[in-house]
């Protein structure tokens, strides 16, 4: 058995089946999934989402000012 | 022997049968397709039962057995009028596997606890498989009860169950001859969830014919076994969807290679470098709990979407995402394009949800 993270701390993706498993204190699929946590094993990390880089910010010159006469 | 109505100890039948209070009338009985007529999950195939408590037939009916590759349940059909479908357990031919075979279901605390210092009978139909094999033709009939909530069917059979506890423990010859049988007993005081279970033991090696069929299941409140309650099959299948939901329809089996019934998981959209894209499917009834999920593409392969686009359709489509789970409805979020991408494409799929006691 083995498992990997998801980017939703409430569901992980158990490997085995394919399947999606949720917390639940009443769900035998994710007591499963902590006690095998507590045997001292680690779950496949997430998945990150690629980083969007922020746009270049755009840039106007401020416009030269005259110099007034004396 | 006529209807007789007694001053002190309430109505005799003329069936024989005593009812000493006023018996429920509609939804007496607690187990869901206790006729078996739904098979969601293997639409009547059979069903290799393993050492590990599972779902794998029969919607509501948990599996077990003592040895892997010994046992199979399949949802049956019979040539009954009353009861067309039956679940049968057999022992495959040859095996000389002494392991036990159970089936059971798991009552939830909200539709039991109610039961607590009550009278409850439970009734079944069997029949024994001509080379049904089980010493004296025995199978065992069992309740048993709890005090915690909602534990389930593989800590029932750890039997770790808060307080577990069995009522019922009946061993009872069958025939080939298909019999109703029934047992009586009071439920204790502070229970707070309920649940049943039957089993077999083969002996020697297994011919064609090492089964026995079982059906009709029934628990009700009550000293007496009243027939067995039936519910219109769309009240049924509603009752078994609170557990157990999948886009397939009723009788297609989840895995079959089919374009009908799938849904829009994921509106596919592509902006500039960046995939974005998200979805959510909506349950057909309101679940148990937030389920266990998974989806398929149209050729029935796990983890994959099926793309729509231009008059065609296509399959393999693996985009990453994170799955965000409610009793209601599940919704998808893409944190990463498939490979290939596919933008502006609806991604559609098939799904199982699995809120199984």
């Amino acid at each position: 058995m083995n498992y990997k993270l998801t980017l939703n701390p409430e569901c992980v993706f158990r490997i085995e089946d394919s399947t999606y498993i949720t917390k639940s204190e009443f769900n035998s699929s994710w007591t499963a999934y902590e006690k095998w946590i507590a045997e001292g094993n680690e779950p496949l990390p997430a998945v990150e989402p690629p980083v969007v880089p922020a746009p270049e910010p755009e840039v106007v010159p401020v416009p030269e000012q005259e110099t007034p006469a004396p | 022997m006529p209807t007789t109505i007694h001053g002190t100890n309430g109505i005799t039948f003329n069936d024989g049968s005593t009812q000493n209070s006023r018996p429920a009338v509609g939804f007496r009985n607690r187990i869901i397709n206790g006729d078996m007529r739904i098979d969601q999950r293997s639409s009547g195939a059979s069903y290799a039962v393993t050492t590990g408590s599972a779902y794998g037939s029969c919607d509501r009916w948990g599996s077990l057995a003592g040895a892997s590759g010994v046992w199979t349940q399949r949802r049956t059909a019979t040539t009954l009028t009353d009861f067309p479908f039956a679940m049968r357990i057999q022992r495959t031919a040859g095996s000389t596997s002494t392991a036990a075979c159970y089936i059971g279901q798991v009552i939830e605390t909200t539709n039991c606890a109610d039961l607590a210092g009550r009278s409850v009978t439970l009734s079944f139909e069997a029949i024994a498989g001509a080379n049904f094999s089980a010493a004296s033709s025995l199978i065992y009939a069992e309740v048993w009860t709890g005090t915690g909530s909602d534990q389930g069917w593989g800590a029932l059979n750890s039997a770790t169950w808060t307080g577990q506890t069995a009522i019922i423990n009946s061993a009872q010859p069958i025939t080939t001859t298909k019999t109703r049988y029934s047992s009586t007993a009071v439920v204790p005081a502070g229970v707070n969830e309920i649940a049943i279970r039957f089993y077999a033991v083969g002996v020697g090696t297994a011919g064609a014919n090492d089964f026995f069929e079982i059906t009709g299941f029934q628990l009700e409140a009550g000293s007496t076994a009243t027939d067995f309650e039936r519910r219109p099959i769309g009240t049924e299948l509603a009752l078994c969807q609170r557990y157990y939901d999948k886009s397939y329809s009723m009788n297609v089996a989840p895995g079959t290679n089919t374009l009908n019934g799938m849904v829009q998981g994921i509106m596919e959209t592509y902006a500039g470098a960046w995939y974005q894209g998200g979805g959510s499917i909506r349950f057909t009834t309101e679940m148990r709990r937030a389920p266990d999920f998974n989806y398929r593409d149209y050729t029935g392969t796990l983890n994959r979407f099926t793309n729509f686009w231009t008059g065609s359709y296509g399959y393999n489509i693996n985009p990453t995402v994170t799955l965000f789970v409610s009793t209601k409805a599940v919704s998808i979020l893409e944190t990463a394009g498939p490979s290939g991408g596919w933008s502006g494409s609806p991604l559609m799929c098939h799904y199982t949800a699995d809120a199984e006691l």
